[in-house]
């Protein structure tokens, strides 16, 4: 490689490793900016500038890859409507999942399994789009649903216990890490819908029934309406969260329903909920927040 | 370039870049150079800037991107123009001209 190409090589490389975007998008961009760097240095080498000197103008006066950069991603941070749509499709789905077991309705956990099919199929096929990172979030519903059914086993099953709750640690840790270096957003994207979850297994103490295996719906008809709207909720924050172009008012999307559904759990299941369990479910609202809150830190 | 003519440019740019692909569609380099000689050497852009915009107008649904290969074989990404942007570049001439001719107007040299 001749000192002009690594210069603008690097230069590249500085300007797309910043990019926190979808690989095809990033790997589009990276194509544009080489092609456009390799035009006006030649254009200038052909003027008699030297090599060094033209690559050196070339990233001149294309400018500081930083700034750039951040321009990018907020251009391309903005869904369109559709994205929007199956941004807040899976909250949606849990809240119809929630009405067929409030309601004992048939028909609407049958919708509900077929559009969350439909859904995982298309998040699969199209290299996991932004709005993907939503439905992640439930998809780790089962690992981490084994890992504490697993909790409480006896006998031979104590065992696979041991075996299975690291797999499942690690397999959350990859998960969460690999949506880190994408996106610190997509994180909190994709486990708000776990703040929301714990809070209410927490206030309906559905915890000690998942670890033993006999969880009943009971929490469910108490307050169906209540955890009908917090996935409402949850799904009208991830559809801003889609559609709004600042990172800033992303993140206030995702934050404000959470320390709502927190608030109410607390104010109207406070009788039920110890003083440890509030603390674990505002910690899991504050775990949610902090790639968000240190997106506000810059 | 000041301040004041930074502003300008910077509320100018969409219109600017909807102009010369609706002459022809064009590609990131050949824009600015286009740009820079209409205007005899005016309008110098800071190149990186160009492509955030182009992105938020392809985003908008005003251009639309495609990767087609020079004569030479190399890969470059073409603008071309959608009806949107046909429509936006309209309204957008329309107001210019009456803008244009009502500051003319005021700021007319004085007399004498």
């Amino acid at each position: 490689m001749t000192v002009m190409h690594k210069k603008l090589s690097d230069y590249v490389s500085s300007l797309c490793g910043g990019l926190r975007m979808d690989s095809r998008t990033r790997e589009e961009i990276d194509r544009e900016v080489r092609a456009h760097l390799e035009d006006h240095t030649n254009s200038l080498t052909r003027r008699g500038l030297s090599d060094d000197e033209a690559s050196h103008r070339a990233i001149r006066s294309f400018g500081n890859p930083g700034i750039i950069a951040r321009d990018l991603i907020v251009v391309h941070s903005q869904g369109s409507w559709k994205d929007a749509f199956l941004t807040s499709l899976p909250h949606l789905l849990v809240a119809l999942l929630l009405t067929a077991c409030y309601r004992h309705s048939f028909v609407c956990l049958l919708a509900t399994v077929l559009v969350a099919g439909l859904g995982a199929h298309m998040a699969v096929s199209r290299r996991a789009p932004p709005w993907s990172f939503s439905w992640l979030g439930y998809c780790l519903v089962p690992v981490i649903l084994a890992a504490l059914l697993l909790l409480n086993a006896t006998h031979w099953w104590t065992l696979l216990g041991i075996a299975y709750i690291p797999c499942a640690v690690l397999v959350v840790v990859y998960v969460v890490r690999q949506t880190a270096s994408r996106d610190l957003l997509y994180v909190s994207l994709m486990l708000a819908p776990w703040a929301v979850i714990t809070a209410w297994c927490i206030a309906t103490q559905s915890f000690s029934g998942i670890r033993t295996g006999s969880l009943n719906a009971a929490g469910v008809h108490v307050y169906g309406r209540e955890l009908v709207g917090s996935f409402v909720a949850l799904a009208i924050s991830s559809f801003v969260f889609a559609r709004i172009r600042p990172r800033w008012g992303k993140a206030l999307a995702l934050i404000i329903p959470l320390a709502g559904v927190l608030g109410y759990v607390s104010l109207y299941c406070g009788q039920e909920m110890s003083l440890w369990g509030w603390l674990i479910a505002a910690l899991a609202v504050l775990l949610v927040s902090i790639p968000t809150v240190r997106e506000f830190r810059g | 370039m000041t301040n004041c003519e930074r502003e300008f440019l910077k509320g100018s740019t969409d219109c600017l870049i909807l102009s010369v692909v609706n002459d022809h569609p064009t590609y990131g380099y050949e824009l600015i150079k286009e740009l820079e000689s209409r205007s005899d050497g005016y309008f110098h852009f800071r190149e990186g800037t160009l492509y955030p915009a182009l992105h938020r107008m392809e985003h908008d649904g005003l251009i639309e991107g495609k990767w087609e290969a020079l004569p030479g074989g190399q890969e470059r990404r073409y603008y071309y123009i959608t009806p949107r942007g046909k429509d936006m570049l309209a309204r957008r001439r329309v107001v210019w001209s009456d803008f244009s001719a009502a500051v003319r107007s005021v700021l007319k040299p004085e007399a004498g």
